[in-house]
């Protein structure tokens, strides 16, 4: 596979809303935006209008939202830059569903690596409230086929729980038992949650003016079990949020970059893949993954493993061949070859639903496929909750959304990307507790990482790996 | 498109002023959509027919142009064929292909707001087999919803039929599912048997 990045990007600084939240009033999509934005300069203690004519002089500007029907506004990064005193510059909006920002992200990444900018600011917004929560889950299953799957009871939530169950019908019996995924779905449930409360800004933080006590504070297992099924086998709380917020990165050449902060983080790679929107008319080909090539090389060096994925209908239902599509470009760019949960500390990744996290740890090579759980149904509990931000796969292992995620923290779809491109650089700055007003989270001298964003059911997926630049 | 503002209450729960006290209003657009279906329109057309409705699939035999040659068959059809950018060949499902339930998930509790009054909805991905003795599997499985009386019973690999809607819609919805041998109270209502597809 082709792919190199032409000149070293770094991400420089980050920002994001003061609080994520299910309804904020109080704030236009552009002022979130400014809030994102002005944290983010801020960061780099530069004067707003000295880093305005950076991006005018050398720089550009790359501005995500998903949907235009949640505001109503179209052109809404024309309003942004306006808001933002970005004008006169180059600057596009990006747009992929729920890998929106992510690909946002990877955009000024590619500005900066072809040569075309030394500075960048990606930001990405979405407003979410503004609609009824019945009328916004309809308007995210129009990124379904709106001819065909739309009108069969056209829902999201149904449409992942659809794909837990083919996980389920594939693996239960084989490599793990039902009992033991719905363990792991809890406690993955519970995790990115109870990780959101040691983040103020998360939208399901008790300490979030913006909260409401019923959907605020910490879980238990049980907890996720008493949610009410949403869509077979999905419970209301292993579902993500819908969220109000704004989120910014600026990223810079090598060379800016080191006059800009003490703590550049590198990217290492960058990966994007896609697969059909009819998940209905994915491949379900007995040994796909060999046949076609997907395997990482760690797994290659593993006859036992070959061997079981020649005997694995792939990719069906029940995982996201896009998301290995762009881990192994990603994984080839940064020259990773071992086993990717060892060689990272730190993942933020698309817990869409928490199905999605087992998924997209076999997607990424870090578990074979159906064994993921294992990682997770082995977290000891104590009076129903699992330690908080724990380490996943033992002492070699890594950590998994200390944010929260888009369980705990906040999903707003055009933001989530960018926001988990934030994450993970303010845990590389060692900045969790000035930023979120509690240290418990703050993983310990992270040095590698990778951020994941998907859109659809898995029709687009984005993979960025970083390296600590100090 | 008509746009029409009217103040909002700001007792509702949506509404926590913070430094500045916001306005909010209650917005209500209305959108009408002149939809064609395009190269589709054969198999939408075949789902309208009621009593004589057709499931319809398309076929592309240019094996030598295919990823992993072999014939390759559509549902949902398409016009044009993915791999080797021929056209395809329009067939007929006939009475005797066998359907069955691939995976499914049902809602419960939440649904989009069009589906909200008709829950629990079920939807399964369900693959076609054409009789014979090849028995040639579909290359696709197609969604659909089903109506069973008890969902928590329904699972991957149950047989299914096609119902449709006596006064179709033009929706990918006029074809409904039920489960091989569902006497025709168990059928959704609005719903009828086709001649073409034997309950």
């Amino acid at each position: 596979m082709a792919g190199s990045l032409q000149r070293k990007v770094a991400l420089v600084s980050g920002g994001k809303v003061d609080y994520f939240a299910k309804a904020n009033p109080d704030l236009l999509f552009f002022e979130m935006a400014m809030q994102a934005a002005r944290e983010a300069v801020a960061d780099l203690g530069l004067q707003p209008k000295e880093f305005r004519r950076l991006i005018r002089e050398r720089g550009g500007i790359v501005i995500t939202h998903f949907a235009d029907h949640f505001a109503g506004q179209l052109l809404g990064e024309a309003l942004t830059r306006d808001y933002l005193g970005l004008n006169p510059a180059e600057a596009c909006r990006v747009i992929g569903g729920g890998a929106t920002g992510g690909l946002g992200v990877q955009a000024a990444m590619e500005k900066i690596a072809s040569g075309r900018a030394d500075i960048v600011i990606a930001i990405g917004y979405e407003k979410m409230s503004e609609v009824d929560t019945f009328q916004g889950n309809e308007f995210i299953a129009l990124a379904s086929d709106t001819v065909t799957d739309f009108p069969n009871g056209g829902y999201y939530p149904l449409y992942y729980a659809a794909m837990a169950q083919s996980y389920l019908d594939t693996f239960v019996g084989r490599t793990v038992s039902a009992g033991e995924i719905r363990d792991a779905f809890s406690k993955i449930a519970v995790m990115m949650r109870n990780n959101a409360q040691f983040n103020r800004r998360a939208q399901t933080s008790r300490e979030n003016p913006y909260s409401t006590a019923s959907t605020s504070g910490f879980i238990a297992v049980d907890d996720v079990v008493k949610s009410g099924i949403v869509a077979t086998p999905s419970y209301r709380l292993d579902c993500c949020l819908m969220t109000d917020g704004a989120s910014a990165v600026v990223l810079a050449c090598e060379e800016l970059a080191r006059q800009l902060t003490d703590q550049p983080v590198y990217v290492t790679g960058i990966g994007n893949g896609t697969d059909c929107m009819r998940t209905g008319e994915r491949p379900r080909t007995v040994g796909g993954l060999v046949a076609d090539g997907l395997l990482f090389p760690h797994e290659r060096e593993d006859p036992a493993l070959v061997e079981y994925y020649r005997q694995l209908e792939y990719p069906g239902l029940h995982s996201f061949r896009a998301g290995r599509w762009a881990a192994r470009k990603a994984y080839e760019m940064a020259g990773i070859r071992g086993n990717p949960l060892e060689y990272f500390d730190l993942i933020e990744i698309h817990d869409a639903f928490v199905i999605s996290v087992v998924q997209t740890l076999e997607d990424l090579g870090m578990a074979p496929y159906g064994h993921a759980c294992k990682l997770f149904s082995a977290l000891p509990l104590a009076d129903g909750r699992v330690p908080i931000n724990p380490r996943i796969g033992g002492e070699k292992g890594l950590y998994v959304n200390p944010s929260g995620g888009l369980i705990g923290q906040m999903h707003a779809v055009g933001a989530t990307g960018n926001t988990q491109a934030v994450d993970v650089l303010w845990q590389m700055q060692g900045k969790i507790k000035e930023k979120y007003g509690h240290a418990e989270t703050q993983v310990p001298g992270p040095k590698t990482a990778l951020f994941h964003s998907h859109a659809g059911t898995g029709s687009d997926i984005t993979v960025t790996t970083v390296e600590r630049g100090w | 498109m008509p746009v029409e503002d009217k103040p909002l209450d700001p007792g509702d729960k949506a509404y926590r002023p913070a430094k500045t006290e916001v306005l909010i209003v209650h917005r209500q657009v209305r959108i009408g959509y002149k939809k064609s279906y395009g190269g589709m329109s054969p198999y939408i057309k075949g789902i309208m027919g009621g009593g004589d409705a057709r499931l319809l699939y398309t076929v592309c035999e240019n094996a030598g142009g295919h990823d992993r040659g072999g014939i390759l068959r559509f549902q949902v059809p398409r016009a044009d064929c993915p791999e080797c950018y021929g056209r395809t060949r329009w067939e007929q499902l006939p009475d005797g292909a066998r359907f069955y339930v691939n995976t499914l998930s049902t809602a419960v509790e939440l649904a989009g707001i069009s589906f909200m009054d008709q829950l629990p909805v079920t939807v399964a991905w369900i693959s076609a087999v054409l009789p014979g003795p090849e028995g040639a599997e579909l290359d696709t499985l197609t969604a659909g919803m089903v109506r069973v009386e008890d969902y928590t019973r329904l699972k991957k690999g149950d047989e299914l039929r096609p119902v449709f809607r006596h006064s179709p819609r033009a929706s990918a919805s006029d074809a409904m599912w039920v489960l091989k041998g569902t006497p025709k109270e168990g059928w959704p209502e609005g719903y009828v048997q086709s001649k073409n597809y034997r309950v």
